[in-house]
């Protein structure tokens, strides 16, 4: 399990003239499921760069585990942290088993292949992920929802305690996005921890025990789900008026009011 | 055992037979192998012509395979091959340059190719970040193109700088690529650096993998992208350039082969690499076979390896479904 803290974390591209994270400061829990939740361009896959070491801030800090993201170098953070892209595609037919066994690589000396060991691994998260009927399917020719969950078996094979997965909802299907949901559960209630971002409130109410609600790089709101999102907060981030329905006192379902479908 | 464990025994036994037949039987000069012994002319040509060239053959068809098969991975590209990417031009400029003004040298000739092969990369590379149009291969191919036609030209002016009784026709038939000629100096000289390259490659295969991936997922992986592929590119290109230097542009085995091995085998790298390696140096020493037998006079390797490698690749690659 691993804790990681943001402190005051300030990102630029460098072309760019504006931050793209103006002074994010944020507190992810071992062992829960954080949400990052806010509209597209509001920073979140730059901040999940900035925790895998892909960008550097030029002002804040990362910890993990207490140590200073700067000091640590990303072999070591590679087998503490793994990160799953919103989308990821190669040009070359692995198969399912070939290419998750890649996933191996942070456990691996540079001269090594993967062992019989690295092997069983992998079966066993092939197995976990309900993917070992496609274990020698070339990736290319699996639907959108499979490659998913190989995107995220790979991650998982590198046996991280904490599990960063970008949008990884996005264009799947309902039955995929709640496999996808599941796992994320899963994957807490086993103690890792698990962060994922993605801008739909009502998968954040299902799954995540905590959630930062992020804008323009800012966190406007954090906490526990039930109070961190209201409607005002919705509207703020999104731009839209939004009404929250709340089901059996626990669900809340997220739309827009019928009036509201009018031209704007 | 496994089925793959099964075929890499069966290429190195294919391996080791066409390396005896093309010792003992392929050539103009036959005689009976059981008097050899006594036949003081065919054993020169057996020990003096024919195994260094056969070794030459198969070392240039190793390193251009799995130079073509690292470049691929490397630039997540399965269209380059040390051609495209100007390395060969460049790799020949070095060559084409020392036939005209350091002439009897083969060290220099080695040493120059590499340079001048690692130079072309590195404009390609340099070039491509400056290159305002697509994405971040197709800069790399379209600066590797560029990089490859200034070369050409370098060679054009070598050419026509060329005294044209003595070094024009070296310098063409240089150019054309060929083993003719080749004796065991060109080939001690060239080994070592050839054999630690394609070594050094063969034992990071499973890491050539990775390069293939988004780079911030190597990153995630804990691997820096960069350092990596510099380390691989670098060896593919020394590899390309050393062989190049005693054989000339040999075209589209680079690029045939390890298409031919991700048909077979998959396309994960350590087979690929495996494989190259194997099947590079079976079609080079058959090609090789063709270009000094085939004919009363001798074809040059490059043309043989053009035609035979182009219809090769077309073969394969129409066969099969997509992704297999």
């Amino acid at each position: 399990m691993s804790k990681i803290t943001l402190e005051n974390l300030r990102y630029r591209y460098p072309i760019s003239k504006t931050d793209v994270l103006r002074g994010v400061n944020l507190q992810i829990p071992e062992g829960k499921v954080t949400a990052l939740l806010g509209p597209n361009g509001s920073g979140k896959s730059t901040l999940f760069k900035v925790l895998i070491k892909v960008l550097s801030p030029y002002e804040g800090a990362v910890f993990v585990n207490g140590e200073d993201l700067k000091n640590m170098s990303i072999d070591a953070l590679s087998k503490i942290v793994a990160w799953v892209p919103q989308e990821e595609d190669s040009l070359f037919p692995y198969t399912v088993l070939d290419y998750v066994l890649l996933g191996r690589t942070p456990h691996l000396g540079f001269f090594n292949m993967p062992s019989e060991k690295d092997e069983k691994i992998a079966h066993n998260v092939l197995v976990q992920l309900n993917l070992s009927h496609v274990a020698h399917r070339k990736v290319p020719t699996l639907s959108g929802g499979e490659k998913k969950l190989v995107s995220i078996a790979r991650a998982l094979v590198q046996e991280p305690e904490t599990l960063i997965l970008d949008e990884p909802t996005a264009h799947l299907d309902i039955g995929n996005k709640m496999k996808v949901l599941n796992i994320i559960r899963g994957m807490a209630n086993s103690g890792k921890t698990v962060l994922f971002s993605t801008h739909d409130p009502n998968e954040v109410f299902l799954v995540a025990d905590n959630v930062a609600i992020m804008n323009g790089g800012e966190i406007v709101s954090e906490g526990p789900p039930a109070k961190a999102i209201t409607e005002e907060t919705l509207e703020k981030v999104y731009g839209v008026p939004v009404v929250m329905h709340k089901i059996n006192e626990k669900q809340v379902l997220v739309g827009m009011r019928q009036e509201d479908f009018k031209s704007p | 055992m496994n089925k793959h464990t099964g075929w890499f025994l069966a290429f190195i036994c294919i391996l080791a037979i066409i390396f005896i037949v093309s010792i003992f039987f392929v050539g103009r000069y036959t005689f009976n192998i059981f008097e050899l012994m006594n036949d003081e002319l065919a054993l020169n040509i057996v020990l003096r012509i024919r195994l260094p060239r056969v070794l030459t053959a198969m070392m240039l068809g190793m390193a251009l395979s799995v130079a073509g098969a690292t470049m691929q991975s490397a630039f997540k590209n399965p269209l380059v091959g040390p051609e495209i990417l100007g390395v060969s031009q460049g790799a020949a400029f070095g060559p084409a340059l020392a036939i005209l003004y350091m002439p009897g040298d083969p060290l220099k000739v080695e040493l120059l190719s590499t340079l001048f092969g690692l130079s072309a990369l590195m404009a390609s590379y340099t070039i491509s970040s400056a290159i305002k149009y697509g994405g971040r291969i197709l800069r790399l191919v379209l600066a590797g193109l560029a990089v490859s036609a200034m070369f050409s030209a370098g060679v054009g002016v070598m050419k026509y700088l060329a005294d044209p009784f003595k070094q024009l026709p070296e310098l063409t038939f240089w150019l054309l690529g060929g083993l003719s000629g080749v004796v065991w100096r060109d080939f001690l000289y060239m080994a070592p650096v050839a054999a630690a390259a394609i070594t050094a490659l063969f034992v990071v295969r499973w890491r050539i993998n990775l390069l293939t991936l988004d780079d911030d997922v190597i990153t995630s992986l804990g691997i820096d992208p960069k350092k990596l592929r510099a380390l691989v590119v670098a060896l593919a290109v020394i590899a390309t350039a050393v062989v190049t230097s005693v054989a000339g542009i040999i075209g589209w085995v680079g690029l045939t082969v390890p298409h031919i091995c991700r048909k077979l085998f998959g396309a994960e790298s350590s087979r690929v690499i495996q494989a190259s390696i194997l099947l590079g140096a079976m079609l080079m020493i058959v090609f090789d076979d063709i270009a000094r037998a085939a004919s009363a006079g001798e074809i040059p390797l490059g043309i043989v390896t053009s035609f035979l490698g182009a219809i090769l690749f077309v073969l394969f690659l129409s066969r099969g479904a997509p992704h297999e």
